[in-house]
């Protein structure tokens, strides 16, 4: 089994990682062929998960934009609210079977933490999160459902204190637990064989598109951070003729660290165990990043994506923070559906692009998520003068108290 | 416990280009020769250190807000040599800046810098920039020095081997640096078993601390690398304060 896809990916860490990288492998390669595995995965995922997750005919927004017919793959309805707990859920039966008693994890937004403490909490590990410091600041709410399903959270002090400084936190954790801990990496990145292990599970996503729109649709566009809902929402479509798109964070502009745009200013890098492009400086340390979404506010894209870049299979595309919040309000009045800061990058792409099409045509966006957890930079944007007196309200019941 | 003779003293230091300043790091490096260390490891800052701990995470951080670039830390070196600076030295690079700065570039400069060798800890030996290392190593007739572990896989470590180096670096424990040393029947038998297939040089790093812990490595290794306690105490204490602990480990 290849750890590239063309020449990213790889197991770019020490030799003292090598070994349970190797042990993962292995199992991952046994579990996959494993009818009692895949069994044990699918009554998780139908009777603990909420799959299959609706495919949403986006009427209202459709007749809105006058053009191709837009749909909805609604991974907000998935326990925790968004795509993660797939690829959770399916690592950390893979854990089980390697007798590991502990799950660590990093987070950008909190979702996948959640779903890691979650799925943890339901299987019986223990658990430890780690979240740059940065991110655990405005996604605080995250943090105390973190907590509160029994894991512990560490604020990330170090380098830049956002997801890739988690990231580290993560590695260094698991090159000193190896034994006890099995680290489930939160999107289609990191060493082999995470990146095609965590695709694999997420691949549902696409599977499900499938057969719950019977056609094929002209486009599928999908928000990409290090790219599991994008690469889950795909995976099914790759030798078919339908058009792939990545929306990635455009920011606020184009400047470095401004963005987390890697196309198409990245360069190809060897960072944290794997090689892709990555947004880095002139002398080849991490650029800094920024997005309004914490979980596409991120350095490197996953290797498969990578390559499916250059072999031309899938188009990125950027929205900027601003297109990304007006996607939010209007989906939220067309369809009644609050998507996730990450995924209105998608949606804010898909209102671009669809009322160019001819009525004919018909989109799938992978809405990754729900947007619940945004609603402090929601009403931040939208009722700044009540929220923000909401605010001080409640901080005023917590001193009483 | 054997006592280490002054003259043969088998301590390699570890230095971060750029920390605690640039010509911090000089005046660090010319202190070090005079305390008469064996060798010294100058650590390319960069900003995703995963295999190092708290101590030389900090000083990496550092040396990136002095703007320590991958040239700047060869000027270092260089200046550090026109004062007098003979040390043999090897630079400790993680693989990202050296493929950023190109392979072949980075063993060249190297070369002219005199430098000995390269302690990469993130590129595994079946990957194809460790075939591309090896050549151009030794084009430019530098040691690649592969960086093994106990409990590591026994084909891959001999892979390693079979390229001949002249110095391999073993890990003394799992995990990051500056974690306490514990020495270990294990680490020991790992060094025999490298010495009977090769006759390179073994240095064996992360959490010496002490006179005690470097007298464990040299009963059966040839060389302890000490960094993350330096670096402490020259975080907490400054300059002479660094040398002194390192004064004391090396007895």
């Amino acid at each position: 089994m290849s750890v590239y896809f063309g020449k990213y990916g790889g197991r770019y860490v020490p030799e003292m990682l090598q070994p349970v990288l190797q042990e993962l492998a292995v199992e991952y390669d046994t579990c996959k062929q494993d009818a009692v595995f895949l069994q044990e995965l699918r009554s998780l995922q139908t009777m603990y998960n909420n799959r299959p997750t609706p495919l949403v005919n986006a009427k209202n927004l459709s007749a809105m934009l006058g053009g191709a017919q837009v749909y909805l793959k609604n991974e907000g309805m998935n326990h925790t609210g968004a795509h993660k707990i797939n690829h959770c859920l399916g690592q950390a039966l893979i854990a089980k079977r390697m007798r590991k008693t502990r799950l660590i994890a990093e987070t950008g937004a909190g979702q996948h933490g959640i779903a890691t403490a979650t799925v943890a909490a339901r299987l019986g590990f223990e658990c430890t999160i780690y979240m740059g410091e940065i991110d655990a600041v405005r996604q605080q709410p995250n943090v105390v459902l973190m907590r509160l399903l029994g894991a512990e959270v560490i604020e990330v002090k170090d380098g830049s204190r956002t997801l890739k400084d988690a990231v580290n936190a993560s590695l260094k954790d698991l090159l000193q637990n190896s034994d006890s801990t099995h680290y489930v990496i939160g999107s289609c990145l990191g060493p082999d064989p995470y990146p095609r292990m965590n695709r694999e599970f997420q691949a549902i996503i696409g599977q499900e598109i499938a057969e719950q729109l019977q056609i094929l649709p002209d486009y599928i566009i999908a928000c990409v951070g290090g790219g599991s809902n994008a690469l889950g929402a795909f995976h099914n479509f790759l030798k078919s003729p339908v058009k792939l798109i990545g929306v990635e964070a455009g920011g606020t502009g184009k400047k470095p660290g401004e963005h987390a745009s890697r196309f198409p200013t990245a360069k190809q890098g060897i960072i944290e165990g794997y090689k892709s492009y990555f947004l880095q400086d002139d002398d080849g340390n991490s650029q800094k990043t920024h997005s309004i979404a914490a979980g596409l506010d991120y350095i490197g894209i996953g290797p498969e994506l990578a390559n499916l870049h250059d072999n031309g299979r899938v188009d990125f595309v950027r929205v900027r923070d601003h297109e990304a919040l007006a996607a939010v309000r209007i989906l939220a009045q067309s369809e009644g559906i609050i998507p996730a800061l990450e995924s209105a990058h998608a949606v804010a792409y898909a209102l671009k692009l669809a009322p160019k099409l001819p009525k004919e045509a018909s989109i799938v966006i992978n809405i990754s998520g729900r947007g619940d957890k945004d609603i402090f930079t929601l009403a931040r944007h939208f009722q700044p003068e009540k929220f923000g007196q909401f605010i001080d309200d409640e901080k005023a019941r917590y001193e009483t108290k | 416990m054997k006592r280490l003779a002054m003259k043969q003293n088998n301590i390699m230091s570890h230095v971060v280009a750029g920390f605690p300043s640039k010509d911090g790091c000089v005046k660090l490096l010319l202190k070090m020769q005079a305390v008469g260390v064996r060798a010294i490891e100058i650590q390319i800052p960069f900003s995703d250190t995963v295999a190092d701990g708290g101590e030389i995470m900090y000083a990496n951080e550092i040396a990136l807000k002095n703007k320590t670039t991958v040239d700047r830390c060869f000027m270092t070196l260089k200046i550090a040599q026109d004062q007098g600076y003979i040390t043999p030295t090897y630079i400790m690079c993680y693989l990202q800046k050296i493929y950023h700065f190109g392979i072949d570039s980075f063993c060249k400069i190297s070369q002219e810098h005199g430098v000995k060798g390269l302690i990469i800890p993130d590129v595994p030996i079946d990957s194809p920039e460790y075939s591309e290392l090896f050549i151009a190593c030794e084009k430019y007739q530098i040691d690649l020095v592969p960086v093994l572990t106990p409990r590591m896989n026994d084909m891959r470590k001999q892979l390693y081997l079979n390229g001949n180096p002249d110095l391999v670096y073993v890990t003394s424990m799992r995990g990051i640096t500056g974690k306490k040393f514990q020495s270990s029947q294990q680490l020991a038998q790992f060094v025999d078993g490298i010495r009977q297939v090769s006759d390179c040089l073994v240095a064996v790093g992360f959490g010496v601390r002490s006179y005690e812990d470097a007298a464990i490595i040299m009963e059966f290794a040839d060389i302890a690398v000490v960094g993350s306690e330096v670096i402490k105490s020259l975080r907490m204490g400054g300059m002479q304060p660094a040398v002194d602990s390192l004064k004391r480990i090396i007895g």
